[in-house]
């Protein structure tokens, strides 16, 4: 946070989140602030840049139609914006089980264009099987990897992006972790692969 | 108690996978049972960490919904305005009629009043 107290953070964004229910320059900041971080959480959750765009866009139109209504209780700015986007795909996976698109391997694998060159530490096919490995867990606990470690939340603003204690974050985090090893576990004894 | 401590250690870890300072052997040292446990765990974040790099929306799509934002919140003011002159008629418009209605009532009460006391008393 660069010595930053993110109190102080929260409240300079809620007098900003303010000036923008009536000037366009302050959404505009907004939007610099959040759009790259909404877009890294929409991309994980869907693994395509296509939609990734389409849905970062619809986060962002909904947030400002409803920008009136926003009121701080006990929901920053940032958390209202990752639960609009939460939805958004949420909404984007129920219409494709509905039509039963694409399988996820094929997109994860089509989708690794304007990756940060660290990315090249670990093999595309192991990062792309850990990939799905992590798609396949329950949206709960994508959401939560994705936070934490896309967006770098930390476990109290987690919580407040999902509805949730401190604690239950925590609990549900070692969860993830488990049931992620269980299923790499699974996938090496599969096909002999090493994931 | 073992659970809770490997709860808090992961959680503690992973904070120092986002700041890029990982030091496993401090949080192994932590616990005695458990040492297979939690490195295995660890393990499993530290790649789940690599995996979830970050990546760059295209400069064009940014700029391009930037755009249409800053359109959008100008539409929204303008229909604002309008609506708010258009609440502001048809609030007049009510005021007006109300005003109408409460003189015809007032007429007719004046007009009555005035009729009783021109009708002769027959004794």
């Amino acid at each position: 946070m660069g010595g930053v107290c993110p109190v102080s953070i929260e409240e300079n964004e809620a007098a900003l989140v303010e000036r923008a229910k009536e000037d366009p320059a302050a959404f505009g900041l907004l939007y610099q602030r959040y759009v790259k971080k909404i877009y890294n959480y929409v991309y994980y959750r869907t693994g395509n840049h296509h939609d990734a765009e389409d849905l970062t866009a619809r986060t962002f139109y909904h947030a400002l139609s409803n920008l009136d209504r926003y009121q701080n209780r006990g929901v920053p700015f940032s958390a209202w914006l990752y639960r609009i986007a939460h939805n958004q795909v949420a909404n984007w996976h129920r219409d494709r089980s509905r039509r039963k698109v694409i399988a996820l391997d094929e997109v994860v694998v089509a989708s690794q264009r304007k990756v940060a060159p660290e990315s090249l530490i670990e093999s595309e096919e192991e990062r792309n099987a850990l990939l799905k490995a992590i798609r396949q867990l329950p949206s709960d606990r994508q959401q939560l990897l994705i936070l934490k470690f896309t967006a770098g939340l930390s476990n109290v603003e987690i919580g407040r992006v999902m509805g949730r204690s401190e604690g239950a974050i925590k609990s549900l985090y070692h969860r993830t972790l488990l049931a992620l090893r269980e299923k790499l576990a699974g996938e090496m004894d599969g096909d002999g692969e090493k994931i | 108690m073992e659970e809770k401590m490997l709860r808090e250690i992961l959680a503690l870890q992973a904070n120092d996978l986002n700041a890029g300072e990982e030091d496993p052997q401090t949080y192994l040292a932590m616990v005695s049972g458990q040492q297979d446990e939690l490195e295995s765990l660890m393990t499993v974040a530290a790649r789940v960490k690599q995996a979830l790099l970050p990546v760059e929306p295209s400069s064009a799509f940014v700029r391009s919904l930037r755009r249409s934002l800053l359109a959008m919140t100008g539409r929204k003011r303008s229909g604002a305005s309008l609506l708010a002159k258009r609440g502001l008629l048809i609030g007049a418009a009510a005021l007006g009629s109300a005003l109408s209605v409460a003189g015809i009532i007032a007429y007719v009460v004046y007009a009555r009043a005035n009729a009783g006391a021109r009708t002769p008393v027959h004794g």
